[in-house]
């Protein structure tokens, strides 16, 4: 895998290895953003129990503080994790090309544009650096997280529900699967049309990302309306 | 970034825009449009929570679930739309930028494109058109979404509740400060530092890779090597102070955008007095439901700024292309009398405030004449060759040519006049007939072979596949520096020009080449008025004047017998030539 890695990034060892690192980083992040919908959601359940009383202050007190102080380690250990690391393999990485055209024959040289050649040299690099530490993380480490978010949320709560979270994720990811070919070949304009929805499927890929958080919040409700009936029931036996 | 130096984007984008501006306009307003509708959903929910509370129709629940079905997808659709309105006008404003600056190109001074090199012009301009085309393609959209969006959440917030309303906005608004420190001075300078680093290094490439044939033949790693391997050490650590500089900022906003549940949790606390109801559990839900939004919303507009960074840079670029003023067409429109040319007290400086190359530069030339320019490297030689042909302008002094000064001679009548060959050849990349006929289009195939014959370019010919129809650089035939510089003096030759510049290449690895490139020479000055551009002295002892440049002035000047006599700087630079010469043969 690792070597994998370095083969389809050009990434050094360390570099595979930290990527690698990375991307756990970051579903560890959004797994923990997960925390404050637990308190929330006990927060809501004491609510409709009337069991909100002052003598729970201090709890949830330390709860928030803890899910808080948790929050920001894991973005200090992702921002660490990504971009650190990143900058440093960048320099590796520069070094490592520039070595590699020491060795190119002397002919090549004479052949190409030597302003070409530095531009693919150092604007690349750039490019590449970008990918590794802001898209590739991000794209890796949201799947993962996803898919463990997910996997809990079928087990422990209402499959169906669940389900209608989900659904966006698979089918979003068939969007930019089935579109992503169309950019390698040229462009003609039907392609282009088909480029623009792919770029307003991403952005949905995007909103949907941050939905499925909203939506696990959602979840909740079925537990309120459960409760909800409950709470009625009780109100109408006490008239 | 300066607040004097704020480019005001969309004012350099308008004059590209053309007829696309309306559509452009309806794509901004589709996309805040989109936006406010995707925040209807959001009301259609609270309406289900209070229904599922106060234990309302389960029909009433599903159809209002379709409704915010139905909204979501018709704000899909609007910015999609949107979308492609931003791209028809997108493209349009590519197209237009591409071509305007191409033909903004064409009236900069022909020495522009030595200066800056047309790789990085070319870069340049490219860089900055799909700049732009992304900037209005994805960014003014998102940007009027962005703007919508805290309008419609607003309402959303307070109309319901608008204590808890405000005390969710309470680590917004400590999220945004934190967003604010990277803006501040101490980080913008820092940033302008690493920018600085970024340009350096991108410099040391450029040397790294010019230099790399030293390298390979001394088969060593050079001092190059070391000073391009700092310069991205340099990179390296500025980047990563960078970083560690935005480290507290960036952890900061993430973790207080994501801190809101704790608010709500405290909310509840601090405003829940006595029983709890149905509407208190609704509203605390509600919040639940929409605070997340917000973190987006706000996400959004703190990285919008990224993509608008990158086209004001670009535009920077751009605009310090264009601020180069093409050099005024003559309003005179005089002809030149002959052949002659006078350099009159010229001075010369390519940058203000630098140091003048030539510093008072006198010289008469006949009509006829042939003359030589040497001198150390660095003497002035060939700027003043370049201002000849107006290259640039000269900065004090005049030049005439026939007696009538260069400004006042239209761009057309003097390059009729002139012809130049220069150390590095460019052909393009077309077949030899083409090249060659570059300099009179109407000339026939015939002329062209006459040229190529007087260039004493035959040899060459002859060993292409298609003769003068092969099309240079393809399929591996590429040519020598000393081939391509006879099909240039063939060019020279068709064009027939009274006046010539010969800038003569320096070493050539080959003596049969040598030999050829200087008969080629010979027949095309025949009967012209020449300057020549001399690195080897044996070629200049046939010339009627030599001047010696030295430090922007004449230092001596005469034939070769009188400069020998004079026993000046010629005297001895031609000394250590012959010395130099015989020790080669020797060998």
């Amino acid at each position: 895998m690792i070597e994998k890695l370095m083969r389809k990034y050009a990434l050094s060892d360390r570099g595979a290895a930290d990527m690698i690192k990375a991307c756990f980083c970051v579903a560890f992040t959004n797994i923990v953003l997960m925390l404050p919908v637990a308190v929330l959601y006990k927060l809501i359940k004491d609510m409709m129990d009337n069991a909100l009383s002052k003598s729970k202050l201090p709890m949830y007190l330390i709860m928030c503080l803890a899910v808080i102080i948790l929050m920001a380690v894991a973005h200090y250990i992702q921002y660490n994790a990504s971009f650190l690391a990143t900058y440093t393999e960048s320099g590796v990485r520069r070094i490592s090309l520039a070595e590699k055209i020491r060795k190119l024959p002397h002919s090549f040289f004479g052949k190409k544009d030597l302003t070409d050649l530095t531009t693919t040299m150092m604007g690349d690099c750039t490019q590449v650096e970008t990918a590794a530490s802001h898209w590739i993380p991000e794209m890796i480490g949201s799947l993962i997280s996803t898919v463990v978010i997910s996997a809990t949320m079928f087990i422990f709560f209402d499959w169906r529900m669940a389900l209608a979270c989900f659904w966006v994720v698979p089918v979003s990811f068939f969007a930019i699967w089935l579109s992503s070919g169309m950019e390698k070949k040229p462009p003609n304009i039907i392609r282009r049309q088909c480029l623009n929805w792919k770029k307003a499927f991403r952005s949905v890929w995007n909103q949907s990302r941050t939905s499925v958080l909203t939506i696990i919040r959602i979840s909740i409700w079925k537990v309120l309306i459960k409760r909800s009936k409950m709470l009625k029931s009780r109100h109408s036996m006490l008239r | 970034m300066e607040k004097n130096e704020k480019i005001n984007v969309m004012k350099i984008i308008d004059p590209y825009i053309g007829k696309s501006k309306g559509v452009l306009t309806l794509g901004r307003f589709l996309a805040a449009l989109s936006a406010i509708i995707a925040l209807i959903p959001f009301y259609d929910i609270w309406k289900i929570l209070k229904a599922a509370l106060d234990g309302g129709e389960r029909s009433e629940m599903s159809s209002l679930g379709w409704q915010a079905v139905i909204f979501t997808a018709v704000s899909m659709i609007l910015y999609i739309c949107a979308l492609w309105c931003t791209h028809i006008a997108a493209m349009r404003v590519q197209a237009n930028m591409r071509s305007s600056l191409m033909r903004r190109i064409l009236t900069l001074p022909l020495g522009v494109f030595d200066q800056a090199g047309t790789g990085k012009l070319r870069r340049i301009f490219n860089g900055a058109a799909s700049a732009a085309e992304t900037y209005i393609a994805h960014n003014l959209p998102d940007k009027a979404a962005a703007a919508a969006t805290p309008m419609g959440l607003l309402v959303l917030f307070v109309i319901f509740d608008w204590k808890l309303g405000l005390i969710c906005l309470i680590p917004v608004i400590l999220a945004f400060a934190c967003m604010m420190r990277t803006k501040g001075k101490v980080i913008q300078q820092k940033m302008s530092e690493y920018q600085n680093a970024l340009d350096v290094m991108s410099s040391e490439a450029t040397e790294y890779v010019r230099g790399i044939s030293v390298v390979k033949i001394f088969g060593q790693s050079v001092d190059s090597f070391h000073r391009f391997k700092r310069s991205i050490d340099d990179y390296s650590s500025w980047s990563v102070t960078y970083t560690k500089l935005m480290r507290p900022s960036m952890v900061g906003y993430l973790t207080f955008v994501n801190a809101i549940f704790a608010f709500i949790a405290a909310a509840a606390f601090v405003l829940i007095k006595g029983e709890i109801t149905n509407d208190i559990i609704l509203d605390f839900t509600y919040y639940i439901i929409v605070t997340p939004l917000l973190t987006v919303t706000l996400s959004k507009i703190a990285y919008s700024g990224e993509q608008e960074m990158t086209l004001i840079d670009a535009l920077r670029r751009i605009s310090g292309i264009l601020e180069i003023e093409p050099l005024p067409d003559a309003e005179n429109k005089a002809v030149p009398k002959d052949d002659s040319i006078t350099l009159d007290n010229v001075k010369f400086r390519y940058k203000e405030n630098s140091e003048m190359v030539l510093k008072g530069l006198s010289i008469d030339i006949r009509a006829g004449e042939h003359i030589a320019l040497v001198g150390p490297s660095g003497g002035g030689k060939s700027t003043a060759a370049a201002l000849i042909s107006r290259f640039f302008d000269v900065t004090e002094g005049a030049i005439y040519v026939g007696g009538v000064n260069i400004k006042d001679i239209p761009q057309k009548e003097l390059m009729k006049k002139i012809s130049f060959v220069f150390q590095n050849s460019n052909l393009l990349k077309t077949s030899i007939l083409e090249n060659v006929r570059l300099a009179r289009p109407d000339a026939s195939e015939k002329e062209v072979m006459k040229a190529l014959e007087a260039a004493q370019c035959m040899d060459i010919i002859n060993k292409l596949p298609n003769g003068i129809h092969t099309v240079i650089g393809s399929k591996g035939t590429y040519l020598s520096g000393g081939e391509k510089q006879r099909i240039t003096i063939a060019r020279a030759i068709l064009k027939n020009a009274p006046i010539l510049i010969l800038d003569e290449a320096t070493a050539f690895a080959d003596p049969d080449n040598e030999a050829l490139v200087q008969a080629a020479m010979e027949e095309l000055s025949k009967g012209k008025t020449l300057i020549m551009i001399a690195h080897r002295l044996s070629t200049v002892t046939n010339a009627d004047r030599i001047y010696v440049l030295d430090d922007g002035v004449v230092a001596e000047s005469g034939d070769h017998e009188e400069l020998m006599q004079k026993k000046g700087i010629y005297a001895k630079m031609f000394d250590d030539y012959t010395r130099s010469a015989e020790w080669r043969i020797r060998r």
